[in-house]
């Protein structure tokens, strides 16, 4: 009989519920020793998406870790999305990736090409962001994950903070969403090979040339969505700048099928879990159906870029974008930066 | 009512059997689904309601039970999807109980608890999805042996139950042979279908049946 590896099978959730509650996540720092030093420009006490440690007043270097259980089946894909979403948290800074680690965890049983093709897949992409695989490290476990530890360099001047958006800031997102809702339903099978290629073809698009084509503009923060879907992440992005961030819930692009999905409850466990940690921050106006909302609150393996821009810069960074990545044309404007002016800080209309 | 457990499964595993439950004519529109997960519960009141169903929710030992009812025959009607995905993902659609059968009846026999050769564990997890996707076919086989040291897996304590119990519920006839019972002491431990022996099993083997053995 023939066992061709089908990764998702070995995976409890598709990677959708993998990611720890951003609210759990806090608590479990609480108390820990002092870590702060001056070099330190983002660390642990900032939800940001990656540390960023000067190294010269010209020079920085920005670290991440990221890793997951399978996404998707083909092990070629799976190690492909997997680097595109670690290398992401870079691009999230502003910086460029240089050197990346491999950390992997496979069934003893997985059969060695596979194993082989999750790597290559890793380092296809590593090679396609122009940084290299430099090693890394794999043990056994009988659920399978995949992720990089990426290394990259910045002028700290250049830094793209997550908290520092600007009232008067439009927000521009670059992937469509949906993407854990999307790959929930191909493993329920009632999802079909057009809509495994298309969300595929997302989640494995690096961040790189979104990043590279905001550069001329005055982006005053940026953030990629992953885990913590798109609310999650904007409310990170909303309360660290101390402001107010008002979404229009029909300016969003949607991956084909993910409403009727959402509504139908082919929602992965992430939802819920974002749902609570953000719900208490977030006010969604009823006329905003609830599969929308869900959608929102879904965990976007390998997300876009999430900037917020001078308002000034909008047009020509939305144009920009759209010529960057014609292979996934899903750039939105999908909401502005207001006055913190009470109540929740993100606001759904 | 139609009642699935699922219990011990995760997103989106109940959601896609209820529906599947509710386009099954036998189920006249209501389903009453076991789960053990809160997600599995507001997923499947989800789906109540983009089926203009109305929805309970009890709790029971361990989880709840989610009771879907007065779904109308159209409103079951789901996606049409991908029919290599569906068959893929084992959750192919039950086909109309007149539907003329179009293949030669099949005898599976199951020897093991594991499928074929391998690490163990890796032959338990296929063992249970191919009995799972069998459970599921359009076309159930027409009878499932278990024998040696697969007799384990119709007994008290095996994750296959349930999947086994919907076979025989779709009219699959289910045996296990009774002096594999015997030497693994699991008699009085058997939790789904009859017992049967090595005369009736070489009938079956001479008999009309394709024989596929595990």
């Amino acid at each position: 009989m023939e066992t061709k590896v089908k990764l998702t099978k070995l995976a409890d959730c598709a990677g959708c519920g993998a990611k720890v509650g951003a609210g759990e996540l806090a608590s479990l720092f609480e108390g820990f020793p002092d870590m702060r030093d001056p070099n330190l420009l983002v660390g642990f006490d900032h939800a940001d998406d990656a540390a960023v440690y000067r190294l010269r007043d010209d020079l920085a270097i920005v670290q991440t870790l990221d890793f997951f259980p399978p996404i998707a089946d083909d092990p070629f894909t799976f190690g492909q999305i997997a680097a595109a979403n670690a290398l992401s948290d870079i691009y999230a800074m502003g910086g460029r990736p240089i050197t990346a680690l491999n950390i992997m965890a496979v069934p003893e049983s997985m059969p060695k090409d596979a194993v082989r093709e999750i790597l290559r897949g890793g380092a296809t992409k590593v090679a396609e962001a122009g940084a290299i695989v430099a090693g890394g490290h794999s043990i056994y476990d009988d659920e399978p994950k995949y992720g990089l530890s990426v290394t990259g360099v910045i002028d700290p001047a250049k830094l793209l903070r997550n908290d520092t958006a600007q009232v008067g800031d439009v927000l521009i997102y670059t992937k469509p969403v949906g993407i854990g809702v999307l790959t929930t339903a191909l493993k329920g099978g009632i999802a079909g090979e057009d809509e495994r290629e298309l969300v595929e073809r997302v989640m494995s698009t690096l961040n790189r040339a979104a990043a590279e084509a905001a550069r001329p503009y005055r982006v005053h923060a940026c953030t990629d969505i992953t885990g913590f879907a798109v609310l999650g992440h904007t409310l990170e992005l909303a309360q660290g700048s101390d402001t107010q961030v008002t979404l229009d819930s029909t300016a969003f692009e949607f991956l084909p099928g993910v409403l009727d999905y959402a509504a139908m409850g082919i929602l992965p466990a992430g939802v819920y879990r974002n749902r609570r940690y953000a719900e208490a921050e977030v006010s969604i106006a009823d006329s905003v159906p609830l599969a929308v909302a869900d959608v929102l609150f879904d965990p976007q393996t390998s997300g876009g870029l999430l900037f917020s821009v001078h308002p000034d810069d909008a047009d020509a960074l939305e144009a920009a974008l759209k010529a960057a990545s014609p292979a996934v044309p899903a750039v939105q404007r999908i909401g502005a930066v207001g006055a913190y002016e009470g109540g929740s800080r993100v606001i759904v209309r | 009512m139609i009642e699935i457990n699922c219990f011990g499964e995760t997103c989106p595993k109940p959601v896609i059997r209820a529906m599947k439950a509710l386009q099954d004519s036998a189920s006249s529109g209501s389903v009453r689904v076991l789960v053990d997960n809160t997600v599995a519960v507001e997923n499947l009141k989800r789906l109540a309601s983009s089926k203009q169903g109305e929805v309970a929710v009890d709790e029971i030992e361990g989880g709840w039970a989610v009771a879907i009812s007065g779904v109308s025959a159209q409103a079951a009607e789901n996606p049409a999807g991908d029919e290599a995905a569906l068959a893929e993902a084992g959750i192919a659609c039950p086909v109309p109980e007149a539907a003329p059968s179009k293949q030669q009846p099949v005898t599976v026999f199951v020897g093991s608890r594991a499928l074929g050769q391998g690490a163990p564990e890796l032959g338990n997890i296929l063992i249970k999805g191919l009995v799972y996707a069998m459970s599921q076919a359009e076309e159930p086989p027409h009878r499932i042996v278990f024998f040696n040291d697969g007799a384990a897996l119709t007994c008290e304590g095996s994750e296959l139950v349930e999947d086994v119990r919907e076979l025989e519920r779709r009219g699959c006839e289910v045996l296990t042979c009774g002096t594999c019972l015997d030497f693994h002491g699991l008699r009085d431990k058997l939790a789904v279908g009859g017992v049967t022996n090595l005369y009736a099993i070489s009938e079956f083997v001479l008999g009309p049946d394709k024989v596929v053995t595990l």
